[in-house]
């Protein structure tokens, strides 16, 4: 679908913005969702496979989402 | 009491100077006392910007080390009551003020009487950005609609809080009016979204900022200039008043153009 350049600029600024203010890499990502994924397996059991990870715009507060199918 | 107003951006090169010697010049067209400081030590520009370059005799530099009086270095623009320009130094460098000296003089300045105080800052985040932040107690983020120039804004506008000044707002510069019709350019929403500060006012890519930068005559002061009426209104918005925000609509198509146009939009009101 042809997109105009405006848009694209604002999504490319938007995501950029999140990940200057939330200043995270995304080895420390990959950590946060080991260390996450561990602890919920100890009491249920999920598909850690399947799992994601990622940053959010929410009312112009960043928010981490995690999806955690269960088994 | 004055009132002491920077005028940042991060990003150079998106009309913090331009935008300084407007606001100034208009406050003082409103009969305001005014005094823009030329933050941009070793880059001056301000001066040539209003064109009073030749007029500089002392800098701010030259002040806060006590070689000449504060009443010596402002120079007194003739062509509007009330307005004065501190110029910068241009042989120094801008770790050769502190924050403090910075504070001292323009409480030196507010003891003189006047109402507005304002701080034309230069790029970076630098010690140029600390002294030209020290002494305010609003600012003013100047933004292109552009990438770069909205992030810096950004991380600007977080430095500006953590440096406890709350007062931000925003000037969006250089609209492209058939760029953002077209959805080519990103527009005011757009910006305002990702930033979430409140607009102080939107200017549009006008030719009349190149036109009166070249002659030294800030566009404020120009009656039929669209960027001068965009900062007329940012005057009157720093002045307390509700004004709306200035309408930007392309320009007409011609009459062959609308014709066609007429066809794709008859009937439907």
């Amino acid at each position: 679908m042809y997109e105009n350049s405006g848009n694209i600029a604002r999504d490319r600024l938007k995501y950029l913005i999140l990940k200057d203010r939330v200043s995270c890499t995304n080895e420390t990502i990959d950590m946060i969702k080991y260390d996450v994924l561990k602890t919920i397996s100890n009491y249920i059991d999920v598909d850690n496979i399947n799992s994601q990870i990622f940053i959010e715009q929410n009312d112009n507060k960043p928010l981490l989402i995690f999806k955690v199918p269960i088994k | 009491m004055s009132e002491v107003i920077v005028v940042t951006s991060g990003k150079g090169g998106v009309g913090k100077t331009t935008t300084s010697a407007n606001i100034g010049t208009g406050l003082a067209l409103r009969g305001k006392r005014v005094v823009i400081i030329d933050a941009d030590i070793g880059l001056r520009n301000l001066d040539v910007v209003m064109g009073l370059e030749n007029r500089i005799i002392y800098d701010l530099v030259q002040v806060i080390e006590g070689q000449c009086r504060l009443k010596q270095a402002l120079v007194r623009d003739k062509r509007y009551e009330g307005l004065y320009l501190l110029p910068a130094a241009q042989t120094r460098d801008k770790d050769c003020i502190t924050p403090e000296q910075m504070k001292k003089l323009c409480n030196s300045i507010k003891s003189e009487g006047f109402d507005y105080i304002i701080i034309d800052c230069p790029a970076g985040i630098e010690q140029g950005f600390k002294n030209a932040i020290a002494a305010a107690n609003k600012a003013i983020v100047v933004t292109t609609p552009e990438i770069a120039a909205v992030r810096d804004a950004d991380r600007i506008i977080a430095m500006l809080e953590a440096n406890e000044i709350m007062d931000t707002t925003l000037v969006l510069n250089r609209i492209r009016v058939s760029m953002v019709a077209r959805n080519e350019m990103m527009n005011l929403s757009d910006v305002e979204e990702i930033l979430a500060v409140e607009t102080l006012g939107v200017i549009p890519d006008d030719d009349s900022i190149v036109t009166s930068t070249n002659k030294g005559e800030p566009a404020v002061a120009i009656e039929n200039s669209l960027a001068g009426k965009a900062y007329r209104n940012i005057v009157s918005r720093i002045l307390g008043e509700q004004v709306p925000l200035l309408e930007l609509v392309p320009p007409a198509p011609t009459p062959f153009l609308s014709r066609i146009f007429g066809w794709f939009t008859k009937g439907k009101g």
